[in-house]
Order: C-alpha cells, then sequence, then structure tokens
C-alpha cells in the first residue's frame, strides 16, 4: 500500500478594468486536500477544501478502492525538496493605486484606446508527501497582466489585446509594448503581395496536435503520429519539452501532481526532431509500457490524468533578429482554428502585423494561415526565441512558413 | 440573516453545488467521483468601487463581508446610485429540481447507463473509446442589502461517448452526447448508436479534401446555435460598450443588422443548460429579442451596464461559479424558426456545403466555425463526406448574407464544454436554433 497527501494553497488578488478605471478587486484564498490510496492495482481519492482532517480523508479514500480504477503502485525513494521562488513584486496597498497610475498613463499615451480586463497577483504553495518519504513543497507568485484594447468607436468586442505574466512589474516596459501595439495597429498597411510568407506567432498550431502527443491516442492508433516514437519526424532543431523548473516557469510547482521531479526539472517529448516520449500519467505509462513524462495533473479529488504543464519549445535563438531576415508577419490575435484529420491547419488571424528589424511597421488585413502540421515541424520551422517584439515579461515567439489565403 | 451595513449595497451569492463525474476508458473505470462543495461569494459596493471574496466555509459569510466593509468608503447616498437602484428585490422560492434531483440516482445506475451504452459502440475502426457520465444539481440562495431573499435550484445530467477513428493515415474523433434535466431521459436507441457509428466511419473511409473558397453553406441546427452565440450572442453582451459613447451610438437599437428573414432570441427561462431564473445579482430572467426580422432590438445586461446605457439589467450577470464576480454572459440563444424545410433549403445549391456538426465556434470581428462532419452539397443534393479545417467570415456580412432559414429549430443544453468569456470558463449556457442556409461563407 502507499498513500499521498497534497495540499494546494491559492491567494489571488485581481483587479479589474473597465475604459481604463480599476473597477473591482477581488480577493481569493483558498485551500484543496487530496488524500490517495494505492493498494493492489487500485486507487482510491478523496478530497476537501479548507482546512483538511486527514484522517477522514484516509477513511474515505480508502474506501474508494472498492470502487476498482485501476491504476500502478509505484514507490520511489526517500527524498525532500523545498523550493521558494517568491519573489516581492507589490504590498497589497499599493496595487490599486500603481495600477490606476500605469492606467492612466496608457489612456494618456493612446488617446484613441480603452483599456480593460484583469490584472492580478497571483500565489500559491504546493505541498506532495508519500509514504516512501517523498516530500516536496514549493512556493512560487507572479505578476499577470491581460488587457482587452479597444479602438474608441470600433464594433468590435475587443480590436487587441496584450498579455504577459512577470515576476516583477516595469510600468515603464509596459508602456513601451502596449504603444508599439496601438502606433502598428492605427497604421494601416495594404496585403503583403506573397502568399508563402514567415510568420511570428505563438505555439496555437501545435495546439492542434497535442492531444495526438497523448499516450492513449498513440497507443490506439488514432494519432496522426502513429508508430513514429523514436523516430526522427520533425526538424532537427525543433525540440518540444516539460519544462517545471523554478527559474523559467512562474507560479508553476517543480513536481507534476504524482510527485514526479525530472532531472533538472526537464523531460524530453521531441529531442532534436525525434518523437521521445508521449504524454502520460503513471497509469498510461504503465499500461502501454512507455517512459513516463512527469506532467499528470489532478483535480483536488480526483484520479491522476496526463496534463501539459509547463509544456515549452527549446529556444533556437537567442533574438528574433537571429530568426528573421527582412520582413515577416507577426500574428497578435488569432483564434478558431483548428486541424483535419490530415493534418491540414487553418488558423483565421484577426489581427497581423508586418515586422521588420525589432518593429511592428503597420496593421495588415485580415487574412487566414494555412500550414499542414508536418510541413510546419520540418522545412517550415524557422526557429524560437523569447526575446524579440516586447520589452515587458517572458513571450515567446514561434516563427515559421506558412501560407496565407482569404486575404479580406 | 447577515449584517449588512449602511452606507453600502452589499450581497451574497451561496451555491451548493453536487456534482458527479464517471469516465470509462476502452471499457475500464477511470474516474468515479462525486463532489459536493458550498461556496459564498460577497460583494460590497461603495458607489466608486466594488469588493469581492469568496469563502468555503459557510460559517465564515459574515466574516467575509465584515473584511470587504474595512476596504470601502460609506456612501449615505448608495441607495440612489443609479447601479444600485436597477438590483431588483425579489423574494422568492422556485425549487425546481428538488424532487428530482440527480442527488437522488444511485451511482450505480448512472455507471451502468453508461456500461451499456458504451458496449454497444463498437467500429473496427476504433481503438479509443471514452464514455461520460456528468450531472450537477445547484441549490442558489441569494441576499441583498436592498432585501432580496431568493432561493432557486439547477441542474443538468448528460452523457457523452466519444470514439477515436483511424483508417489508413486519417484519423478523426467524434463524440456522440444528450444534456437533459432528467436522468431517465438519457437513453439513446440502438439506432441512434449505429447510426453514429455508421457516418463516423463513412466519413474517415471517404471524407475528401475540399478546394478552399467562397460557397454557400447550410448549417445543422448546432451549428446554427454555435453560430448565434459566436456571431452575435456575445457581440449583445453590453459591457464592451463601456466607457466608449461612440460604441453606443453605432449599436442604436432600430438599426438594420442581418437579414431581415432572421430573429435571434435570448432567455433564461428555458429548462436545460441555459436555465437562470434569476441571475448572479438577484434579477429575475427575461425574454430578449437581440435581432428581430434582422433589426437590433435589445442587448444583454447586468445592472453595471444597464446604468451606463440607461436601460433595465435583462438577468444576464452571471459567474462560472462562487469564486468569481458575475458578468454580462448569455443563457439560451437561438435562432427563430423560418419556414423552409432542410430540402428546400439545400435545393438551390449548385455547389456547396452540408456542415452536420460541430467542434467549437469563436466570434469577435470574424466568427470561426470549425466543423467536425460536413458534407458536399451538389447540385441541389448532398454527396460526399468533406474535411473542412474552418468556416469564416465577417460577422455583419455573413448576418446579411442568410438567406434562408428551416422550421426545425432545436433547443440543446450541453455538459461538457461551455462558454468562455476571459477568465471564465466554462459557463453552463444553452444555443439552437433551425437549419440555416448563407449564401456565400469562406470555407478552408
Amino acid at each position: 500500500m502507499k498513500t499521498e497527501r497534497l495540499t494546494y494553497k491559492e491567494s489571488n488578488r485581481c483587479l479589474n478594468v473597465v475604459a481604463n478605471k480599476v473597477e473591482s478587486l477581488r480577493i481569493n484564498n483558498s485551500t484543496k486536500n487530496t488524500f490517495r490510496v494505492y493498494d493492489k492495482g487500485a486507487i482510491g481519492v478523496e478530497g476537501s477544501l479548507g482546512k483538511a482532517d486527514w484522517d477522514c480523508l484516509q477513511q474515505a479514500a480508502t474506501a474508494k478502492l472498492s470502487q476498482g480504477i485501476a491504476y500502478p503502485e509505484t514507490h520511489g525513494g526517500k527524498r525532500s525538496l523545498t523550493v521558494d521562488a517568491t519573489k516581492h513584486i507589490f504590498d497589497d496597498k499599493d496595487f490599486i493605486p500603481t495600477i490606476q497610475h500605469l492606467l492612466d498613463r496608457l489612456g494618456a499615451e493612446n488617446p484613441k484606446f480603452l483599456f480593460s480586463n484583469k490584472v492580478q497577483l497571483n500565489g500559491s504553495e504546493s505541498c506532495y508527501e508519500s509514504s516512501d518519504g517523498e516530500h516536496y513543497s514549493y512556493k512560487g507568485n507572479q505578476f499577470l497582466i491581460s488587457l482587452g484594447i479597444k479602438l474608441k468607436g470600433s464594433p468590435n468586442i475587443l480590436d487587441e489585446g496584450y498579455g504577459c505574466e512577470s515576476d516583477c512589474f516595469d510600468e515603464d516596459a509596459i508602456c513601451r509594448d502596449v504603444k508599439m501595439i496601438c502606433d502598428a495597429f492605427l497604421s494601416k498597411l495594404p496585403h503583403v503581395e506573397e502568399n508563402d510568407v514567415t510568420v511570428i506567432g505563438s505555439f496555437e498550431p501545435l495546439q492542434y496536435a497535442l492531444s495526438h502527443l497523448v499516450a492513449d491516442m498513440y497507443f490506439n492508433n488514432a494519432s496522426l503520429f502513429a508508430d513514429k516514437l523514436g523516430q526522427k519526424i520533425f526538424n532537427e532543431k525543433f525540440s518540444l519539452v516539460v519544462n517545471r523548473a523554478p527559474s523559467e516557469q512562474l507560479n508553476v510547482p517543480f513536481f507534476d501532481a504524482e510527485g514526479v521531479v525530472n532531472d533538472g526539472y526537464v523531460n524530453y517529448i521531441v529531442k532534436n526532431g525525434v518523437l521521445e516520449r508521449l504524454l502520460t500519467c503513471k497509469r498510461s505509462a504503465a499500461l502501454y509500457n512507455t517512459a513516463n513524462l512527469g506532467t499528470a495533473s489532478a483535480a483536488y479529488n480526483g484520479v491522476p490524468m496526463p496534463g501539459a504543464e509547463g509544456l515549452d519549445i527549446v529556444n533556437t535563438a537567442n533574438d528574433l533578429s537571429e530568426l528573421v531576415k527582412g520582413k515577416a508577419i507577426y500574428l497578435s490575435d488569432t483564434g478558431g482554428g483548428d486541424m483535419t484529420p490530415s493534418g491540414d491547419i487553418s488558423m483565421p488571424v484577426m489581427t497581423a502585423y508586418l515586422y521588420e528589424n525589432g518593429k511592428l511597421l503597420g496593421r495588415l488585413p485580415e487574412f487566414v494561415v494555412a500550414v499542414n502540421i508536418f510541413d510546419l515541424l520540418n522545412d517550415g520551422f524557422v526557429g524560437v526565441t523569447d526575446k524579440g517584439v516586447f520589452d515587458f515579461g517572458k513571450q515567446k515567439h514561434f516563427v515559421y512558413k506558412a501560407k496565407i489565403v482569404n486575404k479580406a | 440573516m447577515y449584517k449588512f451595513r449602511k452606507g453600502f449595497y452589499s450581497d451574497v451569492r451561496i451555491e451548493d453545488r453536487f456534482t458527479t463525474q464517471i469516465l470509462l476508458q476502452n471499457g475500464q473505470l477511470h474516474e468515479a467521483k462525486t463532489t459536493e462543495e458550498k461556496k459564498a461569494f460577497v460583494r460590497v459596493f461603495d458607489g466608486r468601487m466594488w469588493y469581492y471574496t469568496s469563502t468555503d466555509d459557510a460559517n465564515a459569510v459574515q466574516q467575509a463581508l465584515d473584511e470587504l466593509y474595512a476596504y470601502a468608503q460609506a456612501d449615505e447616498n448608495i441607495d440612489r446610485h443609479p447601479i444600485v437602484a436597477r438590483y431588483q428585490v425579489n423574494k422568492d422560492v422556485k425549487l425546481v429540481f428538488a424532487d428530482r434531483s440527480v442527488k437522488n440516482v444511485p451511482f450505480e445506475r448512472k455507471l451502468q447507463l453508461i456500461a451499456e451504452t458504451d458496449s454497444k459502440l463498437t467500429s473496427e475502426l476504433c481503438n479509443l473509446k471514452t464514455a461520460q457520465y456528468l450531472d450537477r444539481y445547484s441549490l442558489y440562495e441569494f441576499y441583498s442589502s436592498k432585501g432580496a431573499d431568493i432561493k432557486y435550484d439547477f441542474q443538468t445530467c448528460g452523457v457523452a461517448y466519444g470514439m477515436a477513428f483511424a483508417y489508413g493515415e486519417e484519423t478523426m474523433r467524434e463524440q456522440l452526447s444528450k444534456a437533459r434535466t432528467d436522468f431517465d431521459a438519457l437513453a439513446y436507441t440502438d439506432g441512434e448508436l449505429t447510426g453514429f457509428v455508421s457516418r463516423c466511419e463513412d466519413f474517415i473511409r471517404n471524407a475528401k479534401p475540399i478546394v478552399a473558397g467562397s460557397y454557400p453553406v447550410v448549417l445543422a441546427p448546432i451549428v446554427t446555435g454555435v453560430f448565434a452565440h459566436e456571431s452575435f450572442g456575445h457581440k449583445s453582451e453590453s459591457d464592451f460598450m463601456l466607457g466608449d459613447e461612440a460604441m453606443a451610438k453605432e449599436w442604436t437599437l432600430g438599426k438594420q443588422v442581418a437579414s431581415p428573414i432572421l430573429t435571434i432570441r435570448e432567455s433564461g427561462v428555458f429548462e436545460g443548460s441555459g436555465y437562470v431564473p434569476y441571475d448572479d445579482e438577484g434579477t429575475a430572467a427575461t425574454d430578449t429579442y437581440l435581432i428581430k426580422n434582422g433589426i437590433l432590438s435589445g442587448r444583454l445586461h447586468s445592472a453595471t451596464t444597464a446604468a451606463a446605457l440607461d436601460e433595465q439589467p435583462t438577468g444576464n450577470a452571471r459567474a462560472i461559479s462562487c469564486d468569481y464576480e458575475p458578468i454580462v454572459r448569455m443563457t439560451t440563444t437561438f435562432v427563430e424558426n423560418g419556414d423552409s424545410s432542410f430540402e428546400e433549403l439545400i435545393a438551390p445549391i449548385k455547389h456547396g456545403y452540408y456542415v452536420y456538426s460541430v467542434k467549437h465556434g469563436s466570434g469577435m470581428s470574424t466568427f470561426t466555425i470549425a466543423p467536425n462532419i460536413a458534407y458536399e452539397i451538389v447540385d441541389g443534393k448532398l454527396g460526399q463526406p468533406v474535411k473542412i479545417a474552418v468556416l469564416t467570415g465577417n460577422v455583419f456580412e455573413t448576418l446579411g448574407l442568410i438567406d434562408g432559414i428551416g422550421n426545425d429549430r432545436q433547443l440543446l443544453s450541453f455538459v461538457t464544454g461551455g462558454c468562455g468569456k476571459m477568465e471564465q470558463y466554462p459557463l453552463n449556457v444553452g444555443l439552437g436554433g433551425p437549419h440555416i442556409r448563407v449564401s456565400r461563407m469562406n470555407v478552408q
């Protein structure tokens, strides 16, 4: 028999912003507790909110073993690790006036626009303990800004967005970023003549393919990548990892929901183009006799399942200038795209800018990005960097070649 | 009850939520849990700012209120504030589902329902199946400093059977799902199950790629519902007009915004996943025509947005749970019936597409719909299945291009997924409509 105890405490201060004004403050503090029992190939789970009564939770979890949910009982060695990654960002009393000052400045510097949505200070404490003597605890926090940007008088719900997370607050950097977006938005350009272009985007196209990397899909012949494990199927510069390193991630514990800590906090799904591992939990890793990735997630009262927290593409360049020579198209607002059964991705682009030498030159009309997932991750893959367009926070740029179609 | 202080508007919303979740994967039990959570969300308004907090300790609500009062500054004229003046003072007990609560259905019956159905869903092209049972019974209470005192309940239950098919290099996933308010209405007939599998097998074996372009398109009722929700429903949520006078003028009621045959309604009165008899500010449900015969006729409000536009709340202030504040959201959004049969809608189309099922949709200035199963229409008849990644178009242009509306309206509920807006996902909503025809849509 093995038992596990997990505690997750969350503290959230959230400001709602309406038309450049702080409209509300929301304070959320919560604690979630989990008790798991593994015995004779089965799992029992119970959870609670608030102060934990561990004896009561253990009894209930043990009783649930009779449900017969199959789950492997794995054992680890005695190990203890504590990480406190919290940084001082604001004193509580300064939060509202500091953000209102930022909003006043954004409004004054960009008078044709309105700014709305959320600014948050989030903190968390996670703890995992097992009867094998494993004890991991993590404490972290983050500043999160997510602004909807609306051109005054525009019939759209939103015209642009600016969002990122950081472990600090830098009003000047945020203002520079937002001013660059707003100025570029007002400068309308015609479509580029070419249809085959280099685009600077986010990881969105990969999300359509992510379910095909889940072990359950792969080993049941339901994945586009079937039978490709161990093979080089992508560009050799392309490496996809889960990275839970406290120095790289904000407010993400270094262990997964099953207490797995990867060496150096990193594990490879794709390494230099070779498909090495799949998204798993301990159950699916054991079921399909494959390596466990260490990215399980779980509801506080639920059975663990494969997750993808900490998913990242390894940088291939120090700066965007190493990846983009000449002009490229920066995709700012995409959404609602999807992939056909053959891997053809169509991604409508609502807002995009012409980019050159670190600058957004102006806004392009709407279009659709079309690319096949295999092309995207092979010859179409240009590289990844987290330095380029913006000053504040860390924003990854995924550069690839694609067709643009359906030019408005 | 609670000691609400003078000089502030304050309210307390409590939800006692019971849920069941059962998951089978390839016939094996992967999840089996019931959850009971009682949480409260507390709001204080001083005329300048709102202060919110939540608690999962029913005994700590008064303490939470008192802590919020410490942030705020009293205003003796708070009752005359235009937002506060719009809060209704309803006193009501409306327990529609208490005597048929899913809490009273034994867990074993829920498991048996999906296990038996799952065993009938077989295909030589499918190696991975999931079967889910999900239910929820919520008992809400709402109290305000103005005297509101409301108790009501909400219920949904549903099943979702997922199958992943593979044929050669092609893969696809499709889901057969049903959501109702009564457990006994969740069964499928054997014919429905074999029909679902046959349709998926036909699709993966025979679906051909399309040549991207602009075509006439007919949407099935669920796709019509997603289109109405995404393309116009979100634009009817008035919070995006706050602070923008030019925007309010642009959205003057009475303006022609769509084809004259189009009517879109929104209401929380219908039983189902969009049932909201009182919203999370205690406002009673209304029946709002967003578009009537192509004319902009109404919009969705909280008390805050109603005050800003000098209109009245519509019962659309909603939160996904007691962890969040209410914001303007939809309830059940649907297109009203027209007078055409499905055959009449496709008859005049020389070459176009019929979208039968949908994975997801989204809508800003451009809407997108990602179909799952779709068919070619050739010379007025349904043809081969086709692989379409997305349908897109400009919202207002497309609303004007609707040139045929069916007479087969369906109102649909859901227990998986939901509506997302800003940080709040998923919210239970309903949607629907009849088949509709659009003369031109971008098909990719």
